[in-house]
């Protein structure tokens, strides 16, 4: 501005000097700007240039060149007073001239002068400000400002009063233009300042007053000169163009205005937008800054005051009294091994402008302490690119150090802990089938450090096959229970093929939808626990067997006296269980109480006393009680045992049931006082020798036999004892024989010691073994009276044997207690043999008795020595020497001792053979008269069945044209009854009657003989629902018809449904037809129960059977009635009877005329199961 | 279609006859085919001898038996059918005076379909003829026919 009003002033100038006016009024007959006023410009405009640069020496020259304006306008104003020029411009003219140059060619304008004056002014006055920042330079160039736009303006417009002013000289239109652009730059000189800093005010103001003020300036101007131009072309008039003028202002205006507003308002809204978004980050940053542990801070590089929020405090303590410390501050915080690298790098970073700048350090903490902190920091630059802020953040780091220091130190301590423990960490990832195994645990399993495949299978592989189905049943278990966690036990394999026992505990993760996610877990090496666990129970287990198959019952006492263990065997010998001991004393369960029932006192306890006095006690011979209150013998031991402090400590109780033992000794003695009781009571003598032939023992026997004391008896020898008239070599030689084994039966003469009186004895010597030594037993029998028995006997036997002879029997005696029979010679000569061809023995008889007859002669025999008998008789064949068979009459009675023990059988034997073949021709005979008998009987049999079957197929046959008749006697009444007439009709009537009641009689026939003919087989039958079906049947049974009333429930009975069905119909249709006329038949029905039958009763109201009719009622074709009202065939009842019969039962009846008869029929009961499982089909 | 007929087999003329009038009564449309004798029925079955035409003596749909025949019994004629498949599922009825317990068992053990008492009197006879028509033409469904001329309307 300032250059473009020197470059006009020079042109000027210039004009002056080429004297050219063209160049220095512009406009043709328009003053000249005069060459002062020229002067004037170019001063001011070359010192507003200076002034505009910052430096001091040309703004000091620029002071020193405005000076020459403001003097040349106070001279301008001075000659005006003064009335002539004066001064070197004046002289310049007229050098150039050459001549006088009247004052007011050359005097400058006033208002130039004026111009020149404020605006030398202004620009000295350029640094002046108000108190509120007004420039007063600016309001001295607004003057001249205003001054020459209004001269430019009256040029344009040609309007003289607006450039002259009222003046004689006007303002040259380059002076005009001149001082424009100099006010404009003077005011621009300094935008900072008001007004103008309206202008440049960067807010709404400075906006609309930028946007309108040119338009305000220049619009007007042109819409102006265009009207001018316009009326002066002749295109309107004055009115037209004012009109024009006005509506172009006010359009253009509008339009401004409108645009401007509208400019504005989106500025607004955009402002106020930046405003929330500035206001949400200034916000968060507050928060963030006063939540966060790292100290932040805000440095004014040119202030040196740096902010911190609350994180200084937070983390290093420091509590300033404002946010804010100086730059120095910081500086001393910083350690001072650190600080000068610290600030080197932050100033370098200032210097460059880095955007970035960080560094670690050690910084102070209030308490004197330095922590370790990284500080980041962020230059902001200014418009000019130059650093004024810095802001940044310092994050202590010793926490995060320390932290890490911790984890360091706790994954060492639990790698320590899992060596230590012999454990390892895994961790399995379910859904990638990937485990992580803890180095450690690698380490337990024996392979090398990060070999391990990290897979499921894995895992399982290194697993004793056989356990793995079990853990992961554990694991499967677990993951679908949703379980937390899970515990397993398995055998690992380790590379070297060794095992170990693990023991796994696992915890589980599972995502939302359940589905397991992970499994974390701990394996420890319990192998060693395992052994032990395994030793024990295997020792355990031994000491079990031990205890429990030990005989003896075995009880741990504490030193309560209370079983602390007690093994099987004591349950088997007391029948205590283990939970019927609990809280009591062995004493009080099985040692309450003496064998008489005495209480036992603890206090005479030899058990209780052992272990209290720690004296082990050995059989104690006592009795016990078992839990059913008897008592037994035992044997029992009792072990004390001592605590740690060598105290009692309760005992080892073991005992042995002995009643057996007891009971053994008892049978010993016993047998021991028998066998001494048999000894010596004897019928023979005995005698115990040595092999030698001292004698040990005799018995009393003995002592009587030979009248020998005890004491004698020991020394006897065999001599003393026996006939002198016997030879001692025998008696040698027998003892030899005996010493050599074999048993001697001899007979002796003994004589007796006491009167050597002799007697017959048989001796029986045999060698035996007692205790270990030889002795030979001597048993003696006295037979003299035996002799003189058998002798009598045999005198007897003659005399009987001649008497049987007689009558041709023989006889035998059979001695039970010797098992030897004797056989008379009859006996022997009936069947062929001579008497020595017969022995002694049963078999003799057994052996000739025919085969077949033998086990029923036996049998009669047996029966008879039982007693069961009076006497043995039986008839059997027995074979004669010559081969035949003969049949015996065997007859015998026994002869019994005094307690009735039979001792001896004598019997007789008689040949019947004659009367027995007599016997059996006529039994022949008489099978052949039965055969003969039950063939005719079958021959009629089947007669019989023939004529039924006829009478069956007649009956069946006969209906047939029955059957015909009744159908053509309809065909003939239903098609030609007209041509009958009435008498045809009825005749035809009777004949359909007619063969229809032979039908009825066929059918009754018929059903009769079926009733006699067939077989049934009976079966429960629920007679209430029979009948119940019969009425529903038949609606001539039903009310109104008939009254029938049944008197539930009806018993069941055995019997054949189809036979009642008949029965109960064939009585109930009788109660009904044989009423009184005009009389409801009423029937009632029940059953009762009669013993082991069942009585079913048909009662009814009607005529009556008379008393003299009764025999004859269930006779076929009976009929007392020959009314036609009662008509029928006579069968009925007969059926009846007949079904009754058959399903054997009785039918009888009460009856009274004309008052009603009752039937009863009496049927079969079912069996108990019978009714039972047919119950439930009754009832309806 | 042509209504298949019904064979009786029944020796009895005066039976023949009412069972004639009890179906025209009943208003039976199905013929009603009888013969004489046991051979009879079994050769009307067989299409043979004096029945080889086919077109004059149609399968029947239902067979009437009476139980005591000449040359082949009742019983027999259903036994023979029983043993032919292509007659194994024919309804046969056993149509006959009287009958005693072991008849009616041994006509079901041998597959008859129904055994029926004759009714005495021509009204009885019409009704039951009425029965047995409602029910095996309008209750009952046959079985699939072993061959299609058997089959009825």
């Amino acid at each position: 501005m300032a250059l473009a009003a020197a470059a006009l002033a020079s042109l000027v100038l210039a004009g002056w000097f080429l004297d050219l006016p063209r160049l220095t009024s512009f406009l043709e007959n328009a003053e000249s700007c005069r060459p002062r006023t020229a002067l004037s410009l170019l001063g001011i405009a070359v010192g507003t240039w200076l002034l505009r640069d910052g430096n001091h020496r040309s703004r000091q020259a620029g002071r020193i060149i405005v000076f020459l304006p403001l003097v040349a306008g106070l001279w301008t104003w001075m000659e005006a007073v003064l009335g002539r020029p004066v001064g070197p411009d004046a002289w310049l003219m007229n050098r150039i001239s050459g001549q006088l140059i009247p004052l007011d060619q050359l005097q400058m304008s006033r208002i130039n002068g004026a111009a020149f004056l404020f605006l030398s002014l202004s620009l000295l006055l350029q640094q002046r400000r108000t108190r509120s920042n007004h420039s007063p330079a600016q309001w001295l160039a607004l003057p001249p400002f205003a001054l020459s736009l209004s001269a430019m303006i009256g040029y344009f417009y040609g309007a003289e009063p607006f450039y002259a002013l009222g003046q004689r000289i006007a303002i040259a239109a380059p002076t005009a233009l001149g001082i424009l652009l100099l006010s404009l730059g003077a005011l621009l000189l300094r935008p900072e300042a008001l007004p103008v800093a309206l202008l440049a005010a960067p807010d709404m103001g400075g906006y609309l007053a930028r946007r309108v003020l040119p338009a305000a300036l220049f619009i007007p101007i042109a819409i102006g000169l265009a009207r001018v131009w316009g009326q002066r072309l002749g295109w309107y008039g004055t009115e037209f163009g004012a009109a024009l003028l006005t509506l172009s202002n006010v359009l253009f205006f509008s339009l401004l205005i409108g645009w401007v507003a509208w400019r504005l308002s989106r500025i607004e809204t955009q402002r106020l937008e930046n405003e929330a978004e500035l206001r949400v980050n200034e916000e968060r940053f507050a928060l963030i800054s006063q939540v966060t542990n790292d100290a932040m801070w805000d440095w004014e590089i040119g202030t040196g005051r740096v902010w911190w929020n609350e994180g200084l405090e937070r983390t290093f303590g420091f509590r300033l009294p404002s946010p804010y410390s100086d730059l120095a501050w910081w500086k001393e915080q910083i350690h001072p091994d650190d600080r000068s690298r610290v600030v080197a790098t932050i100033e370098d970073a200032v210097r460059t402008g880095s955007r970035e700048w960080s560094a670690e350090y050690r910084h102070r903490r209030a308490d004197g302490s330095y922590a370790h902190v990284v500080d980041r920091g962020r230059v902001v630059p200014d418009s000019q690119g130059r650093a004024f802020r810095m802001l940044g953040g310092m994050t202590d780091l010793s926490s995060r150090q320390r932290a890490e220091e911790a984890l360091r130190e706790a994954l060492a301590r639990l790698s320590q802990a899992q060596r230590a423990g012999r454990s390892g960490i895994f961790e399995w990832i379910v859904p990638e089938e990937r485990v992580i195994w803890s180095p450690e645990l690698g380490e337990l399993m024996g392979i090398t450090p990060g070999s391990f495949e990290g897979t499921y299978e894995a895992w399982a592989r290194r697993m004793v096959p056989a356990d793995l189905p079990r853990v992961e049943a554990i694991l499967q278990d677990a993951m679908a229970r949703h379980g937390d966690s899970a515990q397993y036990e398995y055998r690992a394999i380790l590379p070297d093929g060794h095992e170990l026992w693990l023991e796994g505990k696992a915890s589980f993760e599972y995502d939302p939808a359940g589905a397991p996610q992970r499994m974390i877990g701990i394996v420890t090496d319990v192998s060693e626990r395992k052994c032990r666990e395994l030793a024990l129970r295997e020792s355990e287990a031994r000491l079990l067997t031990i205890t429990e198959n030990t005989a003896s019952a075995l009880l741990l006492l504490d030193v309560t006296g209370q079983i602390t263990f007690m093994n099987s065997a004591f349950t088997r010998m007391t029948g205590y269980s283990r939970a019927d001991v609990k809280g009591k004393t062995a004493h009080e369960i099985i040692h309450y109480k003496y064998p008489d029932g005495r209480p036992f006192p603890i206090e005479e306890c030899p058990i209780d006393r052992s272990y209290w006095d720690l004296q082990p006690a050995r059989n104690i011979e006592t009795t016990f009680v078992r839990k059913d209150g008897t008592l037994f013998p035992v044997l029992a031991s009792v072990a004390p045992l001592t605590g740690s402090d060598a105290r009692p400590a309760g005992g080892v109780v073991e005992f042995r049931d002995i009643t057996e033992q007891k009971q053994l000794q008892a049978a010993l003695q016993e047998s021991e006082e028998k066998h001494r009781l048999v000894f010596n009571s004897t019928y023979d003598a005995i005698l115990l020798h040595t092999a030698e032939g001292a004698i040990i023992d005799v018995n009393e026997t003995f002592l009587r036999m030979y009248g020998a004391s005890h004491a004698e008896a020991l020394h006897l020898t065999i001599e003393q004892i026996s006939s002198p008239s016997l030879s001692m070599d025998r008696a040698r030689e027998l003892w030899a024989g005996v010493l050599h084994g074999e048993s001697q039966l001899f007979e002796w003469r003994a004589r007796r010691l006491s009167d050597g009186f002799e007697f017959d004895v048989e001796v029986y010597l045999r060698l035996l073994r007692m205790g270990g030594r030889e002795v030979i037993l001597a048993t003696v029998r006295d037979v003299s009276e035996r002799r003189r028995m058998e002798e009598a006997l045999r005198a007897s036997e003659e005399r009987w044997s001649w008497a049987l002879r007689g009558i041709d029997v023989g006889v035998w005696d059979w001695n039970l207690e010797n098992d030897t029979v004797h056989f008379s010679s009859r006996w022997k000569e009936m069947l062929g043999y001579r008497e020595d061809e017969v022995g002694r023995t049963l078999s003799e008889w057994s052996s000739r008795t025919h085969p077949e007859d033998l086990p029923r002669a036996m049998e009669a025999v047996r029966d008879h020595l039982e007693g069961r008998t009076p006497f043995y008789q039986n008839e059997h064949r027995m074979q004669h020497k010559d081969g035949t068979w003969r049949w015996i009459l065997d007859r015998g009675i026994a002869i019994r001792d005094a307690s009735g023990r039979p001792v001896r059988m004598i019997g007789s034997h008689t040949d019947v053979t004659e009367r027995k073949r007599a016997e059996q021709a006529l039994e022949k005979h008489t099978r052949e008269l039965e055969n003969t008998v039950s063939e005719r009987t079958a021959q009629l049999r089947e007669t019989i069945q023939e004529l039924e079957a006829f009478s069956y197929s007649l009956s069946h046959d006969m209906r047939a044209p029955l059957r015909a008749m009744k159908g053509f006697s309809q065909i003939l009444q239903s098609e030609y009854a007209e041509k009958l007439g009435a008498e045809g009709n009825a005749l035809l009537q009777r004949i359909a009657t007619a063969a229809g009641r032979l039908d009825q009689l066929i059918q009754d026939v018929l059903t009769y003989s079926q009733i006699v003919r067939e077989r049934i087989r009976l079966e429960p039958v629920q007679l209430e629902l029979l009948i119940h079906q019969l009425i529903d049947e038949n609606p001539l049974l039903q009310s109104p018809n008939a009254l029938i009333t049944i008197q539930s429930p009806l018993h069941p009975v055995l019997g054949h449904e189809a036979y009642l069905t008949q029965v109960l119909s064939n009585l109930i249709y009788n109660s009904v037809k044989f009423v009184a006329p005009g009389q409801q038949p009423r029937i009632h029905i029940w059953t009762e129960d009669a013993g082991d039958a069942i009585q079913l009763a048909v009662q009814d109201n009607g005529i009556g059977i008379p008393l003299e009719a009764q025999p004859r009622l269930f006779r076929m074709f009976e009929r007392f009635h020959t009314d036609q009202a009662y008509e029928g065939t006579g069968i009925g009842l007969t059926i009846v009877r007949k079904a009754v019969e058959r399903m054997g039962g009785r039918i009888t009846l009460q009856s009274e005329e004309n008052k009603g008869t009752t039937f009863f029929v009496r049927l079969q009961r079912p069996g108990l199961d019978e009714a039972s499982t047919n119950s439930s089909t009754g009832g309806r | 279609m042509k209504h298949p007929p019904i064979l009786q087999l029944e020796d009895d003329e005066n039976d023949v006859l009412l069972l004639k009038y009890a179906f025209k009564h009943a208003q039976v449309p199905n013929p009603l085919v009888s013969v004489t004798d046991g051979q009879k029925a079994v050769d009307y079955l067989a299409g043979q001898g004096e029945f080889a035409n086919r077109d004059r003596f149609p399968p029947p749909c239902i067979v009437l038996l009476d139980l005591k025949t000449p040359l082949r019994s009742g019983l027999d004629v259903l036994r023979w059918i029983r043993a032919h498949p292509e007659w194994r599922t024919l309804i046969v009825l056993m149509f006959t005076a009287s009958a005693n317990h072991e008849d009616i068992q041994a006509a079901y053990e041998i597959g008859a379909n129904a055994f029926v008492i004759k009714p005495a009197g021509t009204d009885r006879l019409t009704d039951l003829v009425r029965v047995l028509h409602t029910f095996w033409f309008s209750y009952n469904r046959f079985p699939a026919p072993g061959s299609p001329d058997r089959t009825v309307d």
